[in-house]
């Protein structure tokens, strides 16, 4: 079977009232669509979300080191690589990379860059290795100047491989890439492309205002407050939209296997059902989790977002089974509209609710009463469909959800 | 008659950047000859790095876009309404750590940045491809219905909403092409000189040497006489 090279990730969450992301106003982020106003949960501040979560920790591993503390990052990586390197040669390699001429305790780069320790493991034994061939010191600077030539490496596909291999203990610069202007890290681009969060519905934004107390000034009998100040808040349904690049997650991983990529994609799901943004937390405490998710392995990434252009009204039941009604008829047009319903696609929703498509194969068939509309499976439990993921959408045993 | 192939750029948001320096990222109110040579070039797998191809790519066509004046259906009181939608601008705060200074170096410090991104915007491109194109239509046409690297509106927080693909159809020229499609209403920033057009200097060619900078075309802006 043709495998499909891309993840889509179709997220419904409602967040009670909350100003999970805000401009420089301490206004929430909003964004204008199908001509009315919606909130709106940046890229950005989703996918830091997402990197500096738990569940990142524990199921990713450690995120890379983003730091510009080279003097303490140099230490901690010093110590790492003891075994292998002694420290005159992680220093200087360090050195090297950052293009800092001296790295003292103190030393902080110009910006904070992201840095895993594999990496710099390689780069020691390439310094290393070319110290070796190499005696002349003007020698090895010429080739360690040609060994780590950014444009060089990169047409130098199994060498920029080893380099690739060496980030898969920094997944995060995998899926959401690094720009290296400085130094001599290589460039990688993101194979995850998460789009700004926003709102099913339009929304009224609320202001609250607010004093604080100073209870020492109550004590001597003042009644005034010792500070006031107003902030924006609202509540709202949001659809969250993500893709994954599988091909370029592998090959960003040194051509990682896809059994091995399927399993990251499977931790993105859970991250996006569950990961919320910290802004306001403490005075809002906004932790929901999703309700809803579809997943689809396709040709092309296709958010969904037109679902929802014409804004989904409350009901008597509220704003998100409208929305996750809003969401499934519209994958119904589309799916047909474009033939593109051969996408392997599943499901999970606390809410009732099905997903059905034509049988369009049916159709061409003689006997117009076959004409029949096959399910898509529907998972009650966020797991199961991570599950799903990880076994390259195929359910227990061997076959396909594949809705035709 | 010649065969055109139309292609339709769709999202909630998108950023068509102009030129800038960091911490002002404007978008231009349609898509530029570069982003369409880079999402083309991303859905068929050229490297960031391979210049040479970027190029040929560069040279294989002429195009023309429409903004599309869309009407969006809706219910009102049980009633079908057709509600025009308005492509507006809306711009972003970011911070930035690492922005360029003007020789080149970074700063210590972050930046504030602001980034223009257009709210229901929809555009329609018809591409014409030059006889002697290394990279043809149908080349083209099945790497954008099964693209090799994410394609995306500008921006890689900008998703599509719909197949970049619409339909391939023949037409005498490529501004008789685009009519043939829905809405067939909005306003035209086309290559060649149209009837009533005013034109407007654009630096939007990619060159090949240094990268990132572009050259200047001459577009030829048609407004929609209907523009609400």
């Amino acid at each position: 079977m043709d495998e499909k090279n891309y993840v889509n990730y179709h997220i419904l969450i409602s967040h009670s009232p909350s100003n999970l992301n805000r401009d420089d106003m301490n206004m929430q982020k909003t964004a204008v669509f199908g001509g009315v106003k919606r909130t709106r949960i940046s890229s950005q501040s989703l996918k830091r979300a997402m990197r500096h979560s738990d569940y990142y920790e524990n199921h990713i591993g450690k995120p890379s080191d983003r730091t510009r503390q080279l003097g303490k990052l140099t230490a901690k990586y010093v110590k790492a690589l003891q075994d292998k390197y002694d420290e005159n040669l992680v220093k200087s390699v360090m050195s090297l990379i950052s293009g800092e001429p001296e790295i003292k305790e103190n030393t902080q780069s110009g910006a904070v860059a992201a840095w895993t320790v594999s990496e710099v493991e390689q780069y020691c034994h390439l310094y290393q290795q070319l110290q070796g061939q190499f005696p002349d010191e003007k020698e090895f600077e010429k080739e360690w100047k040609n060994a780590t030539d950014k444009k060089k490496l990169l047409d130098d596909k199994t060498k920029v491989k080893l380099f690739r291999e060496a980030l898969q203990n920094g997944q995060d610069i995998a899926l959401s890439g690094r720009m290296a202007t400085s130094g001599i890290m290589t460039i990688v681009d993101a194979s995850l492309a998460v789009a700004h969060a926003i709102t099913t519905h339009t929304v009224d934004t609320d202001i609250d205002w607010f004093t604080a107390v100073d209870d020492l000034n109550q004590e001597t009998g003042e009644t005034g407050s010792a500070h006031l100040d107003t902030t924006e808040f609202s509540s709202g349904v949001f659809y969250r939209y993500a893709s994954l690049n599988l091909r370029q997650l592998q090959e960003n991983l040194g051509d990682l296997d896809r059994k091995q990529a399927l399993d990251i994609a499977s931790h993105v799901l859970h991250m996006l059902a569950t990961v919320v943004p910290s802004a306001k937390q403490n005075a809002f405490a906004a932790f929901n989790l999703a309700d809803f998710a579809l997943v689809s392995f396709s040709d092309q990434p296709i958010s969904l977002a037109n679902a929802f252009e014409n804004p989904v009204k409350a009901k008597k039941e509220g704003l998100m089974k409208p929305s996750i009604e809003a969401l499934l008829n519209y994958h119904k047009s589309i799916s047909s509209a474009y033939g593109i319903q051969n996408d392997i696609q599943s499901f999970f929703s606390t809410i009732d609710c099905e997903l059905k498509h034509k049988n369009e194969e049916a159709k061409t068939e003689t006997n117009e009463e076959s004409k029949t509309e096959t399910k898509i499976p529907k998972m009650s439990k966020l797991s199961e469909l991570e599950e799903w993921i990880k076994n390259d959408g195929k359910k227990l045993g061997n076959e396909p959800c594949k809705n035709i | 008659m010649q065969e055109y192939l139309i292609i339709k750029l769709q999202g909630a948001m998108q950023s068509w950047g102009g030129h800038t320096f960091e911490d002002y990222r404007p978008s231009h109110i349609f898509p530029t000859r570069s982003a369409v040579v880079g999402l083309l070039g991303a859905c068929l797998g050229i490297d960031r790095s391979d210049i040479q191809s970027r190029a040929d790519l560069n040279a294989s066509f002429e195009f023309i876009v429409r903004a599309d004046r869309r009407k969006l259906k809706t219910e009102h009181f049980g009633r079908i309404e057709e509600k025009p939608l308005r492509m507006q601008k809306l711009t972003d705060y970011h911070t930035v750590l690492d922005a360029r200074k003007v020789d080149g170096s970074p700063r210590s410090d972050a930046i504030i940045s602001y980034r223009e991104y257009l709210c229901d915007a929809e555009f329609t491109l018809a591409l014409g491809f030059r006889d002697d194109a290394v990279y043809i239509m149908e080349r083209v046409k099945s790497a954008i219905q099964k693209p090799h690297y994410t394609p995306v509106l500008g921006r890689r927080s900008c998703p599509i909403h719909r197949p970049l693909f619409e339909k391939i159809v023949p037409a005498e020229n490529i501004q008789q092409a685009l009519d043939q499609i829905e809405p067939k209403q909005g306003t035209l920033y086309s290559e060649q000189k149209i009837a009533g057009s005013s034109p407007m200097q654009i630096r939007d060619v990619p060159i090949q040497d240094p990268v990132r900078q572009f050259a200047t075309r001459t577009i030829y802006i048609l407004g929609d006489e209907h523009v609400l």
